[in-house]
C-alpha cells in the first residue's frame, strides 16, 4: 500500500481497507470522528487530521505482532489478506452525515392538505379582551421576577427544550438563507416535513419571566389551547398552554429546579443544530465552536464548517465554552468576531462567561445551535 | 366577447372588471435557472396553453370596484409586524389611501385575490405563465432584456419608497408585447403553491384548496437588482404585506 511522499506514517489511511472502522472505534471525540468522515467525503483531508487515528494504527501492530513472530491473530490474518486483495482504487467515501433535501427529484407526492384554521372563523378565536402587556400590573412583573421562576417551551414531537428570557423577546420561525437571518429560535428542523412554520411566526416576550405571545402575521397562524390568535394579537401564556405555530406544538411550562441544581453531576452537554437536527457532544474542557478553514490549517473544536450555506456567517474562532473546575455548568463567551453572539433573543458581551441553562438557545449569526444535557 | 383572430401581444379590454389583458400565445419555454437562487433550480423546460394575462397588476381603483360591488372587506390592519401606514384603506369610507388610485393595491392575502378573481370570472396565473409572460421564449432575465438597467422598473434603486402607479416606467420596462409592471413595484401573488422545481401544473401545485404557501413573483420596490428579476420566487408563507399585489389571468380560445 503506498503511502504519501513525505508522510511520516507508514500506513495511508486515505486508502486502508478498515478506515471507517478504524474511525468508528477509535477513541477520538464524536465530533473529530466527524471531521474525519466529512473532510474525507470532500477530500479535504489532511495528515494532521488522520494523525488521530495513526495513534492507534491497526496495520502497524500487526506489522509488529508478525515481526515479534507470534502466531498472526485473526485480525491480523483479515488485515493482511485485505492488503493483499486490494485494487487500488479508493473505497467509496462515507455517506454524508447531516441529511440534505435533494435540489432535484421526480414530482414529489402532494402534502397533505392540513386543515389550517381560516381567520373567517370568528368564534373559534380568543376573545378580544386578552391582558395585553401593557395591563399586567407592575406589582405582578415585579413579584414573578422575584420568584425567579423560569419558563421554557417544551418541542412536543422530539422533546426539545426553548428556555425564555425573563426580559427581551424571541422570534420564533425557521431560516431562510436566501431571504434574511435566522429568527433567535429556529424551528426548521421540526418543520422539515411540513412547511407549515413561516419565516416570522410568533413573539414572545418576556417581563420579568411574565411571557407573552405575539401574531407575527405567518400564514397559518397560531394557535393556543385550540382557539385561533388574532391577527397581530398579544395573548399572556400560563403553565401548560400548548402553542401551536402550523405543524408544530410547543408546550409552555415551568422549568424543574432541579436543572439549575446539577452541581457537580457528571452530565453531557449537547449542542443540537437548529436548522438541520444534528447534535454534537461537547467534550470537557476548554473548547472553541467555530469554523475550520484547511485553507490555513485550523481546526475549531467543535467544527461547524460542514453546515454549509448555514455556517457560512459563522467565523474560525467564534466562541469559547468553558467549565468551572469541579462543577456541571458550561459557560460561553462570545471571541469577538462575527455578528454577536445572543443567546435566547439577547446579544452578550464579549469577554465575559456566561452561564448556560438547558434551553438555551444561542444564535452565531448563521445558525442557531440549541443547548441541552443529558444526565 | 366576440372571438377575433388572436395574435400575440394583442390587447383587450375584458368587459368584467375593464382591465387591459394581453394575449400571450402558448408554447415551450425555459423556467427557472441553473445560476441563481437554489429554489429556481433547475433550469427545465415547460410547456402551456394560450392565455391572456392582466397588462398591469389590479390597481386600488380596480380593486374598489371589487369591494363595492361584493361588499368584501377593505384593507386596512394594525399589525406590530408590517408598515401599513399609508396603505391602509379607510374603513367608514371603504376608500384606497389618497393619491394611491392607480398603485397596485397591497395588504391583500391570497385569498382576497383569489375572491377578486372569481368576481371577475378570471383567475390568477400559474407561475408558469407568469414567468412565461416575463421571459418569453428566449428566457431573458427582465422583461425587456437581459440586463437590469436603471428607470426601467420600481426597486430600492429607484429610491420611490414605496409602490408606483402603474405605467411609471412604461414603456421602456415592459415586456415585448407590452405587459407592464412584472419585475418590481409589488411582489404579485400566483395560483401555485410552492413547490420545488421541475413544475408539473398537474402534481397537485395548482390545487386552490390547500391552505400551503403560494409563489409570489416578480420583487417590489423593497428588493434590490440582485432579487428582482423574472426567475426569483418567493414563498407566500405570510398574509399580507405591504408590498405584495396581484394580477389575474384567463384561459384564451375555446
Amino acid at each position: 500500500m503506498p503511502e504519501e511522499s513525505g508522510s511520516p506514517y507508514k500506513y495511508s489511511c486515505r486508502k486502508c481497507p478498515i478506515r471507517n472502522r478504524c474511525i468508528e472505534y477509535s477513541d477520538s471525540a464524536p465530533t473529530i470522528k466527524a471531521q474525519i468522515r466529512n473532510a474525507f467525503a470532500n477530500k479535504t483531508d489532511t495528515i494532521d487530521l488522520w494523525a488521530h487515528l495513526q495513534s492507534n494504527c491497526l496495520l502497524v501492530k500487526a506489522d509488529e505482532e508478525a515481526k515479534k513472530g507470534s502466531t498472526e491473530s485473526l485480525l491480523s490474518q483479515r488485515l493482511r489478506r485485505a492488503r493483499e486483495n486490494r485494487t487500488g482504487e479508493l473505497p467509496p467515501p462515507a455517506p454524508p452525515p447531516t441529511p440534505k433535501k435533494p435540489t432535484f427529484s421526480p414530482p414529489p407526492p402532494p402534502k397533505p392538505l392540513t386543515p389550517f384554521i381560516k381567520a373567517s372563523q370568528p368564534d373559534d378565536n380568543l376573545p378580544n379582551d386578552i391582558r395585553d402587556p401593557d395591563q399586567v400590573t407592575r406589582h405582578e412583573i415585579a413579584s414573578a421576577r422575584a420568584s425567579g421562576q423560569r419558563f421554557w417551551l417544551t418541542v412536543q414531537p422530539n422533546g426539545r427544550h426553548i428556555t425564555l428570557p425573563i426580559d427581551g423577546s424571541l422570534v420564533l420561525g425557521r431560516y431562510d438563507p436566501h431571504f434574511g437571518i435566522p429568527p433567535d429560535v429556529d424551528l426548521t428542523f421540526e418543520d422539515a416535513a411540513y412547511d407549515s412554520v413561516s419565516r416570522r411566526h410568533a413573539r414572545i416576550t418576556g417581563k420579568g419571566g411574565i411571557h407573552f405571545i405575539e401574531e407575527m402575521g405567518g400564514r397559518a397562524g397560531i394557535v393556543i389551547n385550540g382557539k385561533k390568535l388574532g391577527l397581530g394579537a398579544t395573548h399572556r401564556l400560563y403553565e401548560g398552554d400548548i402553542i401551536t405555530l402550523g405543524h408544530i406544538s410547543l408546550r409552555y411550562s415551568l422549568i424543574p429546579g432541579w436543572i439549575f441544581r446539577l452541581g457537580s453531576k457528571a452530565v453531557t452537554h449537547v449542542f443540537t443544530v437548529a436548522a438541520t437536527g444534528e447534535t454534537i457532544v461537547v467534550p470537557p474542557g476548554e473548547r472553541i465552536i467555530g469554523r475550520s478553514d484547511r485553507f490555513i490549517n485550523y481546526q475549531a473544536d467543535i467544527d461547524l464548517s460542514h453546515l454549509g450555506a448555514i455556517s457560512q456567517k459563522v467565523s474560525r474562532r467564534r466562541a469559547l465554552l468553558s467549565q468551572p473546575m469541579g462543577l456541571s455548568r458550561l459557560y460561553i463567551e462570545d471571541m469577538g468576531s462575527g455578528f454577536g453572539t445572543k443567546i435566547n433573543g439577547e446579544l452578550i458581551m464579549m469577554g465575559k462567561a456566561y452561564p448556560l441553562t438547558p434551553g438555551d438557545h444561542i444564535w452565531l449569526g448563521g445558525c442557531v445551535l440549541a443547548y441541552d444535557v443529558q444526565i | 366577447m366576440t372571438k377575433k383572430q388572436e395574435t400575440d401581444g394583442e390587447i383587450i379590454v375584458f368587459p368584467d372588471d375593464g382591465k387591459e389583458m394581453v394575449f400571450q400565445s402558448g408554447g415551450t419555454f425555459i423556467m427557472g435557472s441553473d445560476n441563481d437562487a437554489e429554489n429556481a433550480k433547475p433550469e427545465h423546460r415547460v410547456t402551456i396553453d394560450s392565455f391572456y394575462i392582466d397588462r398591469w397588476p389590479v390597481t386600488n381603483a380596480e380593486y374598489k370596484r371589487f369591494i363595492d360591488a361584493t361588499g368584501h372587506p377593505v384593507p386596512n390592519y394594525d399589525v406590530a409586524w408590517c408598515d401599513t401606514s399609508g396603505y391602509n384603506w379607510d374603513i367608514e369610507t371603504r376608500m384606497y389611501p389618497a393619491g394611491k388610485a392607480e398603485h397596485p393595491v397591497v395588504l391583500v392575502t391570497w385569498e382576497d385575490a383569489l375572491a377578486y378573481a372569481q368576481w371577475a370570472n378570471k383567475r390568477l396565473p400559474t407561475e408558469a405563465e407568469w414567468e412565461y409572460a416575463a421571459r418569453g421564449l428566449n428566457g431573458r432575465r427582465y422583461p425587456w432584456g437581459d440586463k437590469f438597467q436603471l428607470n426601467h422598473c420600481n426597486t430600492v434603486e429607484a429610491r420611490l419608497n414605496g409602490t408606483s402607479a402603474v405605467g411609471t416606467f412604461s414603456p421602456q420596462g415592459d415586456t415585448p408585447e407590452g405587459v407592464v409592471d412584472l419585475v418590481g413595484n409589488v411582489w404579485e401573488w400566483t395560483n401555485s403553491l410552492f413547490r420545488p422545481y421541475p413544475y408539473f401544473a398537474d402534481d397537485g401545485r395548482e390545487d386552490m384548496t390547500s391552505g400551503h404557501w403560494r409563489v409570489l413573483r416578480g420583487a417590489s420596490w423593497v428588493n434590490d437588482a440582485i432579487t428582482a428579476n423574472a426567475i426569483a420566487r418567493l414563498d407566500g408563507d405570510f398574509l399580507f404585506y405591504n408590498n405584495v399585489g396581484f394580477r389575474c389571468a384567463i384561459d384564451a380560445g375555446e
